[in-house]
C-alpha cells in the first residue's frame, strides 16, 4: 500500500470506495493492539536518529545540524534528496503491524510533487553524510563515498512508499497542518526482522527531468516539536519475563503479560496469550498463528502445537501434556504469542520471506525430568538472526551484546533476555567478541561496548541505549574488514590511574589478500581518534599479516600482545609485543600462522599462544620469545580455536586448555622446567569443539560443539560429565545446531552461547 | 555451469565470455528479470554471472571448489548485463549449506542512460581464520544475487575441509 498525500485529503471523491476496499482488505492489521508516535520530543531524544539533505549543488556539504529538510528537483546538478531515520528505541519488543513516516512542511513548493521513499541500503552518518559521502569522520580523515555513481545515496531501487505535496498544502504549525504521509510498513518490519534500519531516502519522483518544485520540511533539531518528522507504528507486544519451570512430565510457564507503552494510543485491548510448542527442535520463525485467526487448542501450525488458547490474560501456564505426554529428558520449546481480542498477534510480516514471522516473539526451552537433576530449563532465547558463533560479550547481571554477520548489534538484559532496544544497525558484520566496559571503569563514564565491523569502522556504542557515541575508519581505506574483536587497556587500572585521561582501544586490521602491510591501531576511547598505529614492511617493522584474534592487553608487563597470520610460513612473525603508550615493537615472534588470541597465566609470567599448526607455544613476556626452543607442545588436532584457556594448577604447574579441530585438549605446562605434559583429550568426543572456557577454581570446562550441544567437563580428567541439550535440529537442515563459543556471567552464574539455529542461549551453570 | 578450472590472468575475460553464453542461455532460462528504472523508463531482461575465486591464490582465478582450511577470502564477482537505466539494488546472499545467510551485501548502482546497462561487483567474505572454517561448515554453499528485490541467479560453490 503505498503513502498518500495529508491526512485530510487521504481518500477524496471517487477514490473513497477504492480505498474502503483497500481498507477492507487490510482489517486484521488495521486492529492492531497499540499505536505510538515516534518524534523527536523532551521524553524521546531520537538518540538514534538521524536526518539530512543531500544537496547536489554543495556535494560535499553535511546538512545534518539544520532544522530542515529539503527535497528538490531544480536541475540535473541542483536537486536536493532528504535522508531520514528514526530511533525505534521506544518499540524494542514487538511485532509491527504498520508504520507511517510522516514529514511536515515549512515551505510548499511551486507546483504539486510527488515525493518517493526509497529504504537506505547503507550505514550513514548524521554529521558526515553528504550528496558525495555517506560517511566522513576519523583519523585520518576518511570520507566514504556513496556506491552510487553520481552520489546522493545508496538505496532500494524499489520505492518503498509515494506521497505528493501541493501547492495547498497546510505548512506546520498551522492547523490542520498537512501530514505528508509515507506507508514504510515493509521498512520496519524488516528492520524488526533482522534487517538493517538506515531510515529513508526522499526523491523527487521527476528528478530528473524536472524543475522548479522545492519542498522543505522540518528536521529533528526544528524547535517546533510538532513539526518533526514522526514515525506512527501500530504494533503488538510480547511478553516479557518469560520463564519455564520444568516437573516430572510437566512444564510451568510463567510471563508477564505488555502494558501499554506510554503514549500510546490503545486500538484494541489485549485478551491473552497463544502458545505453541515442539519437542526437541525450537519453534521455527515461520510457525505462527494468523491474524484474525483463532487456532484451536491442539492444533497444529507450522511446526507447533497448539497448547495454550488463552483469552483471560492469565500469566501462567502449566503443560501436563493434554496435547500429547511430555516425555522426561526431551527438551520442550514454547513460543508465546500475544493476542489482541481481534486476534492479532505479535508477529509481522516478513519481506525476507515473503510471508509472516514470529523470529522475535518471546519463547523458551525446558527439559522435564523425574528428578531435579535432570531437569534442565533456558534462562531465556533470543533471536539474532546471525550464525555468528563468537563469544557474546557482556557485563555481569547487566546486559550481553551480540555482534552478527548481517551487520547488527543485539543489546539484551542478562537477567530477562529481553532486547534493551532494537538492534543497532552498523556498516559491516561483526565477527568476534566486542568487549563491553561498565560506566564505573570507562574513561568515557558510560556503559560503553566497541565493536569493529568487516567494513572497516569501529565504534564506542552506549549499551544502555544503543546510541553510537563515535564512529571512525581509523585506516582511512575501505579494504579493511575488522575480522578480531577489540583489546581495550583500562587506564582506570593502571599503576597510577588516569595517565593517559583515555582508554586505549587495540585493533589488528585484515586487508585480505594482503600479507605484508597490515596494522595494530591504538585508538583514544573516549574520541576515536588513532594514537598510534604499526604497520607491517614499514620503516624497521617487519612484514604483518592479517589479524584475526584479539590483542591481549597485558597490564604486568606494560605491554600488548597480537598474533596474526604470517603469510603461510614462519618467515615473517606471528606474535607481536607492543608498547601500549607509543606503539612501537618490542618484540616479535615467527610461531607460523596464529588466528588464536593469546592468553596470559594468573601470574602474569608466561604467555600461551596457541598456533594453526595446533602447537601451543610458552612465551616468556620479558623477551617475547619461547622460554626454550623445545618449549612447545603439538597437538596434531588441527588449528587452535579462538584461544587457550590457562588455569593455575599444583605447583609447579598451569594447565592450558584448548580445542583442536575434533577434541578438547588439557595439558600441563610445568614452569620450573618449562616442559609440557597431556593432562587429557577429552575422553567423550565433542563433535568439532567451540573454544573451551574456564577459569581458576571453577573445576569444569564448557565447551560448545556441532552436536547441539553445551559440554561440561571435568577439569581435572576431561571427562564430559554432564550436557545441556540446546537444538538437535538447526531448523534449517535436520542436524544439530553448532554452538558457538560460550561466556559465562559470574553474577548470575549463567552461561551464554550464540548458534548457528540464529538464536542466543542462556542457562544456569554448573549444569 | 560448468566449473572454472583455468589460472591466470585472462580468466576474468573467459568469464565474460562466459557470461555473454549466460546472457543468450537467459533467454532460455529463469535467471533474468525485466527490471526498469527508477524513474519508470522502459522494462529491460538484466541477467547476472556469478563467479568465485579466493584472493590468496595469485590472480585469484575463478573456480567452484574451495578448501576452508586453506582458503583466504571467498570473493564473489558479480557480472550485470541488460540493465535498465536507473538507479538500483544489488544484493547478495551467501547462504550456508543448512540454508541461512552467512553475509547479506545490498550495493546500491546507477545506470546511466548513456551506459551500456552493465556492472560488475566484488563481494569479499573473509574465510581464513573465520568460524566458518574453524567448524567446519563444509557442503554445498550458495549465493544468490538479487535485483531491486527480485532473485536473479543463484551460483554453488563446494566447500571441503
Amino acid at each position: 500500500m503505498k503513502g498518500q498525500a495529508g491526512r485530510k485529503n487521504r481518500y477524496p471523491g471517487r477514490e473513497i470506495l477504492a480505498a474502503l476496499v483497500v481498507i477492507s482488505i487490510c482489517i486484521p492489521q488495521l486492529f492492531a493492539r497499540e499505536q505510538y508516535t515516534i518524534q523527536k520530543s523532551a521524553t524521546n531524544t531520537q538518540l538514534r536518529a538521524a536526518d539530512a539533505t543531500l544537496d547536489h549543488a554543495n556535494p560535499n556539504t553535511a546538512d545534518g545540524a539544520l532544522t530542515t529538510l529539503t527535497v528538490a528537483t531544480s536541475n540535473t546538478t541542483a536537486n536536493k534528496r532528504a535522508v531520514v531515520q528514526f530511533d525505534v528505541s521506544a518499540l524494542p519488543n514487538v511485532g509491527i503491524k504498520m508504520a507511517d513516516m510522516i514529514l511536515y512542511i515549512q515551505t510548499r513548493p511551486a507546483r504539486n510533487r510527488t515525493y518517493q521513499a526509497h529504504a537506505i541500503t547503507s550505514f550513514f552518518t548524521e554529521s558526515g553524510v553528504t550528496w558525495n559521502s555517506r560517511f566522513s569522520t576519523g583519523t585520518p580523515a576518511s570520507n566514504t563515498a556513496w556506491n552510487t555513481a553520481g552520489g546522493g545515496g545508496d538505496y532500494n531501487g524499489t520505492t518503498t512508499a509515494s506521497a505528493t505535496v501541493n501547492t495547498t498544502s497546510v505548512t506546520c504549525p498551522n492547523t490542520n497542518a498537512t501530514a505528508v504521509t509515507f506507508d514504510v510498513t515493509a521498512d520496519v518490519q524488516s528492520a524488526y526482522n533482522g534487517g538493517t534500519n538506515f531510515g529513508e531516502e526522499l526523491i523527487d519522483s521527476n528528478e530528473v527531468t524536472g524543475t522548479g518544485g522545492t519542498t522543505t520540511f522540518y528536521s529533528k533539531e526544528t524547535a517546533t516539536a510538532a513539526c518533526a518528522p514522526a514515525l506512527q507504528v501500530t504494533y503488538v507486544q510480547n511478553v516479557t519475563n518469560l520463564s519455564a519451570t520444568p516437573g516430572n512430565g510437566t512444564v510451568t510457564l510463567n510471563w508477564t503479560n505488555p502494558t501499554p507503552i506510554t503514549g500510546a494510543t490503545v486500538l484494541e485491548p489485549y485478551q491473552g496469550t497463544l502458545i505453541l510448542r515442539r519437542a526437541s527442535v525450537p519453534v521455527d520463525k515461520n510457525s505462527y498463528p494468523t491474524d484474525g485467526s483463532d487456532p484451536a487448542l491442539c492444533s497444529t501450525q507450522g511446526s507447533g502445537v497448539v497448547v495454550f488458547d488463552d483469552k483471560t490474560n492469565a500469566n501462567t501456564f502449566t503443560d501436563n501434556g493434554a496435547c500429547g505426554g511430555l516425555v522426561n529428558g526431551t527438551t520442550y520449546y514454547y513460543k508465546v504469542f500475544v493476542r489482541d481480542n481481534k486476534n492479532n498477534y505479535s508477529t509481522q510480516y516478513s519481506t525476507t520471506t515473503g510471508v509472516m514471522s514470529s523470529a522475535y516473539t518471546s519463547e523458551i526451552g525446558v527439559t522435564p525430568g523425574a528428578t531435579a537433576a535432570s531437569q534442565f530449563e533456558t534462562n531465556w532465547v533470543d533471536a539474532t538472526y546471525s550464525n555468528t558463533l563468537a563469544a557474546p560479550s557482556l557485563f555481569p547481571n547487566d546486559v550481553i551484546m551480540v555482534g552478527t554477520g548481517t551487520d547488527l548489534l543485539f543489546g539484551i538484559s542478562a537477567a530477562t533476555g529481553a532486547r534493551i532496544y532494537p538492534p543497532v544497525s552498523l556498516g559491516g558484520a561483526v565477527t568476534s567478541r566486542s568487549p563491553v566496559i561498565d560506566a564505573a571503569d570507562a574513561a568515557l563514564g558510560k556503559d560503553v561496548v566497541y565493536a569493529a565491523d568487516s567494513s572497516g569502522y569501529l565504534y564506542a556504542i552506549a549499551t544502555a541505549t544503543g546510541q553510537i557515541l563515535w564512529v571512525v575508519n581509523p585506516t582511512g581505506t575501505t579494504t579493511n574488514a575488522f575480522t578480531g574483536g577489540g583489546g581495550v587497556r583500562l587506564t582506570s587500572v593502571l599503576t597510577p590511574p588516569g595517565n593517559p585521561a583515555y582508554d586505549l582501544v587495540v585493533e589488528g586490521t585484515n586487508l585480505g589478500a594482503n600479507t605484508t602491510s597490515n596494522q595494530i591501531l591504538g585508538v583514544n576511547g573516549t574520541t576515536g581518534a588513532v594514537v598510534w598505529s604499526v604497520t607491517g614492511n614499514s620503516g624497521t617493522n617487519p612484514k604483518m599479516d592479517i589479524v584475526n584474534s584479539t590483542p591481549l592487553i597485558d597490564y604486568k608487563n606494560n605491554a600488548i600482545w597480537v598474533t596474526t597470520r604470517s603469510a603461510g610460513g614462519t618467515a615473517q612473525p606471528s606474535l607481536w609485543k607492543i608498547n601500549p603508550t607509543t606503539g612501537a615493537v618490542l618484540a616479535t615472534a615467527n610461531l607460523g600462522d596464529t588466528d588464536a588470541s593469546p592468553t596470559l597465566n594468573d601470574a602474569g609470567t608466561i604467555l600461551f599462544v596457541g598456533t594453526n599448526a595446533g602447537a601451543i607455544y610458552a612465551i616468556n613476556p620479558a623477551t617475547g620469545q619461547p622460554f626454550s626452543p623445545s618449549s612447545n607442545y603439538i597437538s596434531l588436532d588441527g588449528p587452535v580455536i579462538s584461544y587457550p584457556a590457562v588455569v593455575t594448577s599444583t605447583y609447579p604447574n598451569d594447565i592450558v586448555v584448548f580445542s583442536g579441530t575434533l577434541a578438547v585438549h588439557a595439558v600441563n605446562y610445568n614452569y620450573l622446567t618449562n616442559t609440557f605434559s597431556t593432562a587429557w583429550v577429552a575422553p567423550t568426543t565433542v563433535l568439532v569443539p567451540s573454544a573451551p572456557i574456564t577459569f581458576t577454581g571453577l573445576g569444569k570446562v564448557y565447551v560448545g560443539g556441532n552436536d547441539g550441544l553445551i559440554h561440561e567437563l571435568n577439569l581435572a580428567t576431561g571427562l564430559d560429565a554432564l550436557d545441556i541439550t540446546i537444538n538437535l535440529n538447526n531448523g534449517f537442515n535436520n542436524k544439530p545446531a553448532f554452538v558457538g563459543n560460550p561466556s559465562l556471567d559470574l553474577s548470575l552464574m549463567r552461561i551464554y552461547v550464540t548458534t548457528n539455529d540464529q538464536r542466543a542461549y542462556s542457562y544456569a551453570f554448573p549444569f | 555451469m560448468r566449473p572454472y578450472s583455468a589460472s591466470g590472468p585472462g580468466v576474468w575475460k573467459g568469464a565474460l565470455l562466459a557470461g555473454c553464453t549466460l546472457i543468450l542461455s537467459a533467454f532460455l532460462s529463469s535467471c533474468s528479470v525485466g527490471s526498469t528504472s527508477a524513474d519508470g523508463g522502459p522494462a529491460q531482461t538484466a541477467t547476472a554471472l556469478i563467479t568465485f575465486c579466493d584472493d590468496g591464490v595469485p590472480d585469484c582465478p575463478p573456480v567452484t571448489t574451495f578448501s576452508l582450511s586453506q582458503m583466504r577470502d571467498l570473493v564473489v564477482k558479480v557480472d550485470w548485463f541488460g540493465v535498465a537505466p536507473g538507479n538500483h539494488t544489488q544484493e547478495v546472499r551467501v547462504m550456508l549449506p543448512e540454508g541461512t545467510a552467512l553475509q547479506v551485501s545490498d550495493t546500491g548502482f546507477l545506470i546511466g542512460p548513456e551506459s551500456d546497462s552493465s556492472f560488475s561487483s566484488l563481494q569479499s567474505v573473509r574465510m581464513a581464520g573465520s568460524w566458518q572454517a574453524q567448524r567446519q561448515e563444509t557442503g554445498t554453499w550458495s549465493v544468490d544475487v538479487l535485483l531491486d528485490g527480485r532473485t536473479v541467479k543463484s551460483e554453488t560453490v563446494e566447500m571441503t575441509p
